[in-house]
């Protein structure tokens, strides 16, 4: 009993501090529904009672379990956040708290005069916004220079070459590349995707991966991590496992120590066509997965 | 009864949610028929323009039969408002526009658990629905959930994609956001004037602070600023922004139909529990509230000394 209390509490507060980030926007929530309790003049008390409703059904572990349920758990805790009015509610307990504030000191002097008072009011409350919420996005969010296309340049510039030079692309490379390839064009097929490193992506598909792309990201990566041993030691293999997948393009990081004895490695194999070496990367085309141009 | 006013807000609302459910019913067809997606993308630009067609002829004939009635109330009203408080309209109207700009230009998308563009260059490149994996490009081998292959989203974006031949990522990023934050602003803009009838004042504070809030809001990935300034793209963020609210206040105003239509709308984007979402929750919420508090105020008459 303990034990499901506990993983009711914890999906709960899991979800709480999803939605609330770094900023305090459920507070200023509070504060604009406890605004409106106090505002003679307001109408819709529908709305207010909706907000108070879903406030408290939200923070509320029990009831947050039963939604959880009711969206047959697809989607995490923090998605039922959606269903707080918060935009509306905390505008229109602005407004009540500025009209109960305007009312309040409309017999009084100073604060730049009665005409004025109720602009530096809003200005203020502005400001208590900004203070609650954030100038910048979540982490990660908007961290690196984009091109036009809304992906980073390093990767727009490798995907664009790869689309250029190769018909019929099957591309196998670090995983920030990977990333950004079916999004820059649907021509580029990949031994993995996204799904591969962001687990909540597999829900979008039944397949799963075999064991050789697995091996492949893992070796792939690994080589990312510095682990030079794991790299070299099993190079061949993943060279000739990608080979067998039908792949024919290999994206490698330009600034690796290594690169030099991996584009050999592939070279000797026989399997090299050309390599290229564009912004931070190093594309090898291999002739056997497929015809490079 | 009293006939429940319909504002021009509330149509184009509306027409955003039929749209979609249309589309919707094009995106089944194609599914169930296995039709290649430039004929799905066909059908469904000519059902659109129908229903464009059909709504202009519709309002057309709403306004004709209004105007009438208008002109003889027209007299002796207050000023409009951009002229009535021109600093804080402008005020609102850069804000929104700075929205758009940093939309359009200056953000990076936020795509972590979101394939919605893999799957619109999917549709497009492989110019079948559903049929390929959006995240290798390599044809599906054990198939995809339906619950997900129902979902219109990616189909609609890939087919205006087709017809205007612009690239998805202007479609997805820069389009459809923009699209997104307007249509929630127009629903806020009739909470604005269903919470403060008649006091212009009130209701540019209330628009000024929905800005505001949206500009600082990006606190979280689930904050409704977070979502007009970088997901707007996605299926829940239209649900958070635009259908959510409208269908809230649909139901404060007893426009049954109008909730209606946006849990359709929800229905269509966004996987639900099998065909229940949020919008039904909240419908079931305020019609609580609303017998409940009929209830309380018959008692209280009741009680009350004659």
């Amino acid at each position: 009993m303990r034990e499901a209390w506990n993983v009711v509490w914890n999906a709960a507060g899991e979800g709480f501090r999803a939605a609330k980030g770094d900023g305090q926007f459920p507070a200023l929530f509070f504060v604009g529904l406890a605004a409106i309790a106090f505002y003679k003049d307001k109408r819709e008390k529908q709305y207010w009672y909706y907000g108070i409703l879903t406030f408290v059904c939200l923070l509320f572990p029990p009831c947050v379990w039963v939604l959880t349920k009711y969206q047959t758990g697809f989607y995490g805790a923090a998605s039922l956040w959606a269903l707080l009015p918060a935009t509306g509610m905390t505008a229109y307990g602005a407004v009540a708290l500025l009209d109960m504030a305007e009312k309040a000191y409309g017999r009084q002097t100073g604060l730049m005069g009665r005409r004025h008072g109720r602009h530096v009011l809003a200005a203020m409350f502005c400001a208590v916004i900004l203070l609650a919420g954030s100038l910048t996005p979540v982490s990660g969010a908007a961290d690196r220079a984009v091109s036009g296309e809304k992906i980073p340049e390093a990767q727009r510039a490798a995907l664009a070459w790869i689309t250029e030079h190769v018909e019929d692309p099957y591309v196998w490379a670090p995983r920030e590349v990977m990333e950004y390839a079916r999004a820059y064009s649907g021509e580029i097929r990949l031994v993995y995707g996204r799904n591969m490193w962001e687990e909540a992506l597999n829900a979008n598909t039944y397949d799963v991966y075999a064991e050789e792309c697995i091996f492949l990201y893992a070796w792939m990566e690994g080589q990312l991590a510095g682990a030079q041993e794991f790299s070299l030691e099993n190079m061949e293999l993943a060279v000739e496992t990608a080979i067998q997948k039908g792949c024919n393009v290999l994206v490698l990081r330009a600034g690796d120590e290594w690169i030099e004895a991996e584009e050999a490695c592939v070279k000797a194999m026989g399997y090299l066509e050309s390599a290229s070496a564009v912004g931070d990367y190093r594309i090898l085309i291999l002739t056997k997965g497929g015809a490079g141009k | 009864m009293k006939k429940k006013q319909t504002t021009w807000g509330d149509r184009v609302i509306i027409g955003f949610f039929v749209s979609i459910c249309l589309a919707e019913g094009v995106h089944l067809a194609a599914l169930a028929g296995k039709w290649e997606f430039h004929i799905c993308a066909v059908i469904m630009g000519a059902a659109f323009l129908c229903l464009a067609a059909a709504g202009a002829l519709f309002w057309g004939w709403k306004r004709r039969k209004a105007k009438a009635a208008q002109s003889a109330l027209s007299a002796g009203r207050e000023k409009p408002f951009p002229y009535s408080h021109p600093i804080c309209f402008a005020l609102i109207l850069g804000l929104i526009l700075f929205q758009v700009i940093w939309g359009h230009y200056m953000h990076q998308p936020y795509r972590k658990g979101d394939i919605t563009i893999e799957t619109v260059q999917t549709i497009l490149a492989s110019d079948t629905l559903y049929q390929t994996n959006p995240m290798t490009g390599m044809p599906f081998e054990a198939g995809m959930p339906s619950r997900l292959k129902i979902l219109v989203l990616p189909t609609m974006y890939a087919a205006v994609c087709r017809w205007t031949g612009a690239s998805p990522q202007a479609v997805l990023y820069e389009w459809a956001p923009t699209l997104v934050l307007l249509l929630s602003y127009l629903v806020y803009s009739r909470y604005a004037c269903r919470l403060f009838p008649y006091d212009r004042e009130k209701q540019c504070l209330f628009m000024l602070f929905v800005s505001v809030l949206y500009l600082f809001g990006t606190c979280s990935p689930f904050s409704d600023g977070f979502r007009a300034l970088y997901a707007g793209f996605t299926g829940e963020s239209i649900r958070a922004l635009v259908i959510l609210p409208y269908v809230l206040l649909a139901c404060m105003e007893k426009k049954w139909l109008c909730a209606a239509a946006g849990a359709l709308a929800e229905l269509c984007l966004v996987w639900t529990l099998y065909g229940l979402g949020y919008s039904v929750l909240v419908m079931a919420c305020i019609f609580a509230i609303q017998t409940a508090a009929a209830f309380w105020d018959k008692k209280r008459r009741g009680g009350m000394p004659a």
